[in-house]
């Protein structure tokens, strides 16, 4: 690893509607792009990160540290971004963080909350469910303090605590629903409170990596969280027309 | 020119190592069978979930049995259309990131053009010549050109032909995959015991249709049991298979011979079945065609034929950029 100067990363996530992608040197944000890319990030992405090092003046070569994240969100969206960091990282021969897509949120958060405060991020996992995870701001970190759940959006109201923000897709969809218990100033719903920021993933990765844990490129799994859905005697073959 | 294939178009995972267009160097397919069998068909969620978990691990290990790395590789060719798109962005992202890396071309390749392909791995062709490309999940008819480009002429109307069988085995409760289970229990029954109808082999069109031959099957099982008469279950997938596969020679020996062609090739998992090559030997050969089948094992879903016709299609400068997409479907006729 080139110790002599500051490291070098190349972080994106794919797992809402947005493309999130930032290179960093050290903890100088290099450059960033947050854009809303419905659907399309198999097209988009590749092209976004060359663009991105090209604007930097680096070359993928340069880059020391790969972070992605690892869900939940959207799971095509999620497997075209943890299959592309782990193939950047396989070969390039470069470390891999994985970093699950709830904790980026809350860590964006973090000016936004007290010490010894909740910060606890919501993804809108559709059919009327959300993905969420409690976070404690800990000495100027976030601390996990619950499972990553899913669950029908009424569980998630009825067991929020007093000192909390809430954020993300879900904090959006739901605004009404969480307004009935927590003060408007508390739901942060503008865009970069939406997705996880990817230079906000850059920075946990590398406090990671510096403190000796990274993932291996073959091995990196998701956080689906949800199991697929099927249904017994459904009739897939419509499907497997290739 | 070392090419690497990668093919995650419907529920096999596969990569291979192939040099110079022919010479396959390694070849890995992780069949995801186990996992989609008690669904009786393919779940596409399942299959993304499980090309995932496995598409680095195949890479790796395949470059490793090439006794290769990466540095040896010179072309990255990727299975582009048809197929889930949710599996095939898997190895089309694994495939645009490792082309970036090494600043080598990238390929995507037609998955039908591919099974064609497989005919040229051990063969010298001669140019043009008819394919029939027939599985689970196509049916056609095509004619392949030297620069390896296809015009359709003939395809399924409704079900492919390995579709069919499939849902035959699912209705009678044998499993999944159907193809391989109907012909292992058909080689052991009477393919004249039952006579099932040969969908559109009176017709001129090039054209195939099976669903009403499924249906067939459904309406003679009701009937049977309304009877309470006794029947043989090898018999009756003699019979469903004769017929699947006589419409399958019948038609693509009539349409060789429509378009002046003599050499006709027959790929897919369907070109497996041992009685669909009975027939084109016994019948299409004897009437002057030359019929090539693949080894079995270049018949089913694999990145070798991938990278092969990958190998072609960068050496005419057919390169994809990095915005490569994902295709459900093919334009055809």
């Amino acid at each position: 690893m080139k110790n002599s100067r500051a490291l070098n990363v190349l972080a994106f996530d794919t797992t809402t509607s947005w493309q999130s992608i930032a290179v960093c040197r050290g903890p100088i944000v290099a450059t960033r792009l947050n854009c809303f890319i419905p659907s399309s990030h198999s097209t988009t992405l590749m092209i976004n990160i060359d663009q991105l090092l090209k604007t930097s003046h680096m070359t993928i070569h340069d880059i020391d540290l790969i972070a992605t994240s690892t869900g939940p969100g959207s799971f095509t969206g999620l497997r075209i971004g943890l299959t592309t960091a782990k193939s950047l990282a396989f070969g390039l021969g470069c470390p891999l963080v994985g970093l699950p897509s709830l904790e980026s949120m809350a860590a964006g958060l973090l000016s936004h909350a007290a010490e010894n405060s909740f910060i606890i991020p919501v993804i809108d996992a559709r059919h009327s469910e959300v993905y969420f995870c409690t976070y404690k701001k800990k000495n100027g970190a976030v601390q996990q303090v619950s499972e990553i759940t899913v669950s029908p959006i009424e569980q998630l109201v009825q067991s929020l605590p007093e000192d909390v923000v809430i954020c993300g897709t879900g904090a959006l969809t739901y605004r009404h629903d969480i307004e009935q218990v927590l003060s408007p100033s508390r739901i942060m719903t503008e865009e970069t409170s939406l997705f996880p920021q990817a230079e906000i993933m850059a920075q946990l990765a590398r406090e990671r990596y510096n403190s000796g844990l990274f993932d291996d490129p073959v091995n990196l799994g998701p956080l689906y969280i949800r199991p697929p859905a099927v249904r017994m005697n459904q009739a897939v073959w419509t499907e497997k027309k290739e | 020119m070392n090419i690497l294939g990668i093919d995650t178009s419907c529920d096999d995972t596969s990569v291979a190592v192939v040099k110079d267009g022919t010479s396959v160097l390694s070849l890995t397919v992780t069949s995801q069978d186990e996992f989609h069998k008690k669904f009786g068909g393919v779940v596409p969620e399942i299959a993304s979930r499980k090309h995932l978990e496995l598409i680095m691990l195949s890479i790796a290990e395949t470059l490793k049995q090439a006794g290769l790395s990466l540095a040896d590789i010179d072309g990255i060719a990727v299975t582009n259309r048809p197929g889930l798109i949710g599996s095939l962005v898997i190895g089309i992202a694994a495939a645009k990131s490792l082309s970036y890396i090494r600043n080598i071309p990238l390929t995507g390749v037609n998955h039908l053009l591919g099974h064609a392909y497989a005919l040229a791995l051990h063969n010298d062709l001669s140019f043009p010549h008819l394919a029939l490309i027939v599985s689970g999940g196509h049916t056609l008819t095509a004619i392949i050109e030297r620069n390896w480009t296809m015009k359709v002429i003939g395809s399924t109307r409704d079900d492919a032909a390995g579709e069919c069988l499939d849902k035959v085995s699912k209705m009678l409760g044998l499993g999944y995959p159907g193809g391989k289970l109907i012909d292992e229990r058909a080689a052991r029954g009477n393919r004249n015991a039952f006579s099932f109808p040969r969908p559109m082999l009176k017709d001129r069109s090039p054209h195939f249709s099976f669903s009403g031959l499924k249906t067939s099957v459904r309406v003679f099982l009701e009937h049977v049991a309304a009877q309470n008469r006794d029947y043989l279950l090898d018999d009756l997938l003699a019979s469903v298979q004769e017929a699947v596969m006589d419409v399958l020679e019948a038609k693509t020996r009539r349409t060789a011979r429509q378009v002046g062609l003599n050499l006709v090739t027959v790929s897919g998992g369907v070109a497996a079945n041992s009685r669909l090559r009975e027939l084109f030997q016994e019948r299409s050969e004897k009437k002057g065609l030359t019929v090539l089948f693949p080894p079995i094992k270049f018949c089913t879903d694999n990145a070798a034929v991938i990278a092969g016709l990958g190998f072609h299609h960068i050496k005419q400068g057919l390169s994809s950029g990095l915005d490569l997409n994902a295709e459900a479907r093919l334009a055809i006729s």
